[in-house]
C-alpha cells in the first residue's frame, strides 16, 4: 500500500447559497501523519475534510490525493484512497446484517471475496462488533451504529481514514476502542484526520494541529507548540485540557499535556519551590 | 420533600426480555442537581424517561415498583398532570423543533398553545423565556435557520416556558461544540439557583461535575454509585465502569499514587480544587 | 423552491386572502374556455401583482422551468397526434402538425402557466406554516393544520439528507452513474437511509410533541393573531362572486 500525500493548494470554497467556507488554504498532509482538525462549529472543518475525497472540489485552487487531482476524479474513484466516516451512521446503514453493511465498502472497491471476509473480520473486531455481526443495524443502540459505520470504511482498508467527530457520545469505553483503533491503523502507515471537540483525546493521540477559524488556518504544527501559544485556543474557542489548564495555573515553565508528563513538571516544580524556601 | 421519589423500579420495554432498569431507588430533594453518568446502553436514557413521565403513559412496557413525580404516582396521573411538572431536553436539537412553526417565538409558545393558555399570557411567558435564555433577539427567525446550539437553547426556552419544577436533560450537549454546550449549562444553572430540581445525564464530567451537587452512577440498569462526585469517583477509581472520569480526577488518582497527592485529601473534581491540591 | 422572505406588502397579507385570489385566477382560467381570457388574466392581473409585490422573477423563472417544458410537449404530441384534426397548420415531410390540437395544447398550457404562476406567488410570499396557521384560524382542526405546516417545512430538510446519504454512500465507493445494473444496486442504499432515518426522526419528534401536549385534548390557543382586514375579507368575496358569475356563464350562457 502507498500512502498518498494530500496536497490543498491555495483552497477557497464557497457553498451555492454564497456563504464563503474557506479562504485560501495551504497546507500538506504527509504520508502516515496523525492530523487533528480543531475549531468552532462553522470554522470550515467539515467543509474542508470533504475536499480530501473529491465529495467538495474546490471553488479555487486544487487538492491533490497523491497524484490525483481531485477536480479530474471521481468520488468513487478516490474512495479506495481516502475513507470517509460520516458524523450520523443513520445516514449511510442499509443493509440487513452488520457484516453485509461492513462488507459493501471493500466489495465496491473490488476487492475479491476472500479478502473482503477478512477485511470485513478484522474491521469488526476492533470495532467491538464481532458478537453484532449478524444483526440487524437497527436493531443494535445509536451508539453501537456508530460503530459499525467506522468499520464500513476501516474495512475499506484504504490509506487515508477521516473520522468526523468520533468522540461524540463516547463513553469511556468507547474512547479507549477509538484510541486502539487510530494507533493500530497508523502503526500500519496510514494517514489519520480527525475532527473532534474532545482536545483532550486530541493531544493524546494525533500529532499534528490543524486549528481552523472562520475558514482560515489559524494554527498549523504540533500540539506542543500549540499549547505553548497564549492566546491561540481563547481565539479559536477551545478550552485546553484540564491537565494543561492546572499545570498553566501553577505556573510550570512548559505546557503539560499527558499525566505523566505533569506529575514529571510537578516533581521539578516542588524541587524549585523547596530550593527557593531553603533560600 | 423529594420532588422525585423512584422505588424499587424494574421497567421492561415491550418486546424486549431483559429489563432496562431493575431495582432503582432514587430520591430526589427539590432544588438538587443530579448529574448521571454510566456507560453506553447502562438505562440512562431511560431513567430520564422515567423521570420526565413519559413511562409508562407514552413508552408502555412493564413497570413494577413505585415512581412518584411531585407527589404524583405516574402509573396514575395523567399526561396532562405530568406536563405542567416536568420538562425533558433531548440530545437532538433538530429532532425537537416541532416543525410546525415558523418563528421561534411560536415555537417557544408550541406547548402552550397546545394547553390553551390564553394570548396575552402566552405573550409574557415567551418573551420572559426567551430573555432568561438569551435569545430574544432570535424572536423572529425561522427555527430551522439556527445553528444547532441556538436550535437547543430554543428546546430549553420551550421546555422551560411550561414552567416545570423539574427539568431532565439528556446528554444535551452531545452535539454542540464547547461553546455552545457552556451557554447551555450556564442557563440551567442560573435557573436551578432559583429552584429548579435538574436531572442531567452526561458523558463529559468534566463540565457536569463543577455543577452536580450529586453524582449517580448507572450500571447494566441499576445504580451502582450515588453521591457527592469526589466520593463517587473515589469509589470508582480504578475499577472500569465506562465512567468518564474528569482528566483533574485522574490526575489526582494518579498523584495520590505517586505520593503526590495526601491520601487523606478528597480527589479534585474541578480545575480549581487541584490548583488548590496541589499548591499547599 | 420558494423561501418566503419577510418584507413586501404581499407578504404581510393574511395568507388566506392570497390563497382565495390565486385559486379564483385558476378556476376562471378553467371554466372560461377562451385562452384569450387566460392570457390576459396573466398579463393583466399575475404579472402586474408580481411586480408590484417584487417576485417577478422568482415567478417567471418557476414557470419557465415548469410550464416551457410541458407546453413543448404539449405542442408536439397534441399537435401531431390530436384525434379530431382536421386542419393541417404545418407539414414538415410525412408529419402533419393539426391547427385543432395546436389550439387545444395552447389552452392547457396557458391553465398551466396561470397555475403555476398564481400559486408561485402565494409560495413566494407565504411561509407554509403561517398559511397552515391560517387556515387553523379559518377552522381547520390544528392538528391537520401542524401535519400540513410540518410537511412543508421539512420537505426541505428532507432534500438536505438525501444530499448526505448520497455523499456518504458515494464516499464508500457506491457507483450511482453508468450502466442500468449498476443504478438499479445504487438504489437501495440510497432509499434504506432515507426511510430509516426519517422513521428515526419521527420517532423522536412524537416524544417531543408529547411533552409539549400536543393533542392534549384542550382546544389550542394559537400565539399570534393573523390579522385580517375588511378589506382583505371584501377581496375574497370578491374572488368567491367572481367565480360564481363565471360558473354560472359557464353552466346557462
Amino acid at each position: 500500500m502507498s500512502v498518498p500525500s494530500i496536497w490543498v493548494n491555495g483552497v477557497s470554497y464557497r457553498y451555492p447559497g454564497g456563504a464563503r467556507a474557506l479562504k485560501d488554504i495551504t497546507l500538506t498532509i504527509e504520508p502516515g501523519s496523525r492530523v487533528a482538525i480543531l475549531g468552532h462549529n462553522g470554522a470550515g472543518k467539515t467543509t474542508l475534510v470533504r475536499h480530501f475525497n473529491g465529495l467538495l472540489t474546490p471553488t479555487q485552487g486544487e487538492v491533490w490525493v497523491g497524484d490525483f487531482n481531485t477536480r479530474r476524479s471521481a468520488v468513487e474513484e478516490l474512495s479506495g484512497r481516502v475513507g470517509y466516516v460520516f458524523q450520523n451512521p443513520d445516514d449511510q446503514l442499509f443493509a440487513k446484517t452488520i457484516q453485509e453493511e461492513v462488507a459493501f465498502g471493500p466489495r465496491n472497491l473490488g476487492y475479491d471475496s476472500s479478502q473482503v471476509k477478512v477485511l470485513v473480520q478484522s474491521a469488526l473486531e476492533l470495532c467491538g462488533l464481532g458478537a453484532l455481526a449478524d444483526r440487524h443495524p437497527y436493531d443494535i443502540p445509536w451508539t453501537k451504529r456508530r460503530w459499525a459505520a467506522i468499520a464500513s470504511v476501516v474495512a475499506m482498508d484504504t490509506p487515508v481514514l477521516v473520522l468526523d467527530e468520533p468522540t461524540a457520545g463516547q463513553d469511556a469505553r468507547g474512547l479507549e476502542r477509538l484510541r486502539h483503533l487510530i494507533l493500530q491503523q497508523s502503526a500500519q502507515g496510514k494517514t489519520i484526520i480527525a475532527i473532534s471537540h474532545h482536545l483532550t483525546f486530541c493531544a493524546e493521540n494525533f500529532i499534528r494541529a490543524l486549528v481552523l477559524r472562520a475558514g482560515e488556518v489559524l494554527f498549523d504544527g504540533d500540539f506542543l507548540t500549540a499549547f505553548c501559544q497564549d492566546n491561540l485556543f481563547n481565539e479559536a474557542d477551545l478550552q485546553l485540557p484540564q491537565v494543561t489548564q492546572v499545570g498553566l495555573k501553577l505556573g510550570f515553565k512548559q505546557p503539560v499535556l499527558t499525566i505523566p508528563e505533569f506529575l514529571a513538571a510537578y516533581r521539578q516544580y516542588l524541587s524549585d519551590r523547596t530550593v527557593i524556601s531553603e533560600e | 420533600m423529594a420532588i422525585i421519589e423512584i422505588e424499587n423500579l424494574t421497567y421492561t420495554y415491550p418486546v424486549e426480555n431483559f429489563p432496562a432498569l431493575h431495582g432503582v431507588n432514587l430520591r430526589v430533594e427539590e432544588g438538587e442537581w443530579v448529574v448521571v453518568s454510566g456507560e453506553n446502553e447502562a438505562g440512562k436514557s431511560t431513567l430520564c424517561c422515567i423521570i420526565a413521565g413519559l413511562i409508562p403513559s407514552v413508552y408502555r412496557g412493564k413497570l413494577e415498583g413505585t415512581v412518584r413525580l411531585c407527589s404524583l404516582d405516574v402509573c396514575q396521573a395523567s399526561r396532562k398532570d405530568l406536563i405542567h411538572r416536568v420538562g425533558m431536553v433531548m440530545q437532538n436539537p433538530f429532532h425537537q423543533i416541532s416543525g410546525g412553526r415558523f418563528t421561534v417565538a411560536e415555537e417557544v409558545a408550541f406547548g402552550l398553545e397546545n394547553l390553551g393558555v390564553p394570548r396575552p399570557e402566552m405573550h409574557w411567558r415567551v418573551n420572559d423565556m426567551l430573555a432568561q435564555v438569551g435569545i430574544a433577539h432570535l424572536a423572529r427567525c425561522s427555527p430551522f435557520s439556527l445553528s444547532g446550539g441556538q436550535q437547543q437553547l430554543v428546546a430549553l426556552a420551550a421546555a422551560l416556558v411550561m414552567h416545570p419544577e423539574v427539568l431532565v436533560l439528556d446528554e444535551p450537549t452531545s452535539q454542540l461544540d464547547p461553546q455552545a454546550s457552556q451557554k447551555v449549562l450556564a442557563v440551567v444553572q442560573d435557573l436551578q439557583k432559583q429552584g429548579l430540581t435538574v436531572v442531567l445525564v452526561e458523558h463529559r464530567l468534566e463540565w457536569a461535575a463543577e455543577f452536580a451537587s450529586r453524582l449517580v452512577i448507572l450500571e447494566k440498569g441499576t445504580i451502582c454509585a450515588d453521591g457527592l462526585p469526589a466520593q463517587v469517583f473515589a469509589g470508582l477509581a480504578g475499577r472500569a465502569s465506562g465512567v468518564h472520569f474528569p482528566a483533574v480526577t485522574l490526575l489526582g488518582f494518579q498523584a495520590r499514587r505517586e505520593g503526590l497527592w495526601p491520601a487523606g485529601r478528597p480527589l479534585p473534581v474541578t480545575i480549581e480544587q487541584a490548583v488548590r491540591g496541589f499548591r499547599r | 423552491m420558494f423561501d418566503a422572505a419577510p418584507g413586501g406588502w404581499l407578504y404581510h397579507l393574511n395568507p388566506l386572502t392570497k390563497l382565495s385570489v390565486s385559486l379564483a385566477f385558476i378556476l376562471l382560467a378553467f371554466l372560461l374556455p377562451s385562452p384569450l381570457v387566460s392570457l390576459g388574466l396573466f398579463c393583466l392581473a399575475i404579472l402586474p401583482l408580481s411586480l408590484w409585490g417584487g417576485i417577478t422573477l422568482p415567478m417567471l423563472n418557476a414557470c419557465l422551468r415548469l410550464v416551457a417544458p410541458a407546453a413543448g410537449v404539449l405542442l408536439v404530441v397534441q399537435g401531431l397526434f390530436y384525434p379530431g384534426g382536421q386542419t393541417a397548420a404545418l407539414r414538415a415531410g410525412p408529419l402533419v402538425f393539426w391547427q385543432e390540437g395546436l389550439a387545444y395544447a395552447g389552452l392547457i398550457s396557458v391553465r398551466l402557466l396561470i397555475m403555476v404562476s398564481a400559486f408561485s406567488i402565494l409560495l413566494a410570499t407565504t411561509p407554509p406554516a403561517k398559511l397552515a396557521m391560517a387556515l387553523q384560524q379559518a377552522g381547520l382542526p390544528a392538528t391537520f393544520a401542524y401535519v400540513l405546516a410540518a410537511a412543508l417545512q421539512l420537505l426541505p430538510e428532507a432534500r438536505q439528507r438525501a444530499l448526505v446519504i448520497l455523499k456518504a454512500q458515494r464516499a464508500r465507493g457506491l457507483r450511482v452513474s453508468g450502466s442500468l445494473l449498476a443504478r438499479a444496486r445504487a438504489v437501495l442504499p440510497l432509499v434504506v437511509p432515507m426511510i430509516s432515518s426519517t422513521l428515526v426522526m419521527a420517532e423522536e419528534r412524537a416524544v417531543a410533541l408529547e411533552l409539549r401536549a400536543f393533542r392534549s385534548g384542550v382546544k389550542p390557543t394559537t400565539y399570534y393573531e393573523i390579522e385580517d382586514a375588511g378589506v382583505e375579507r371584501t377581496v375574497r368575496w370578491l374572488c368567491g362572486l367572481l367565480v360564481l358569475a363565471a360558473g354560472i356563464y359557464r353552466l346557462w350562457l
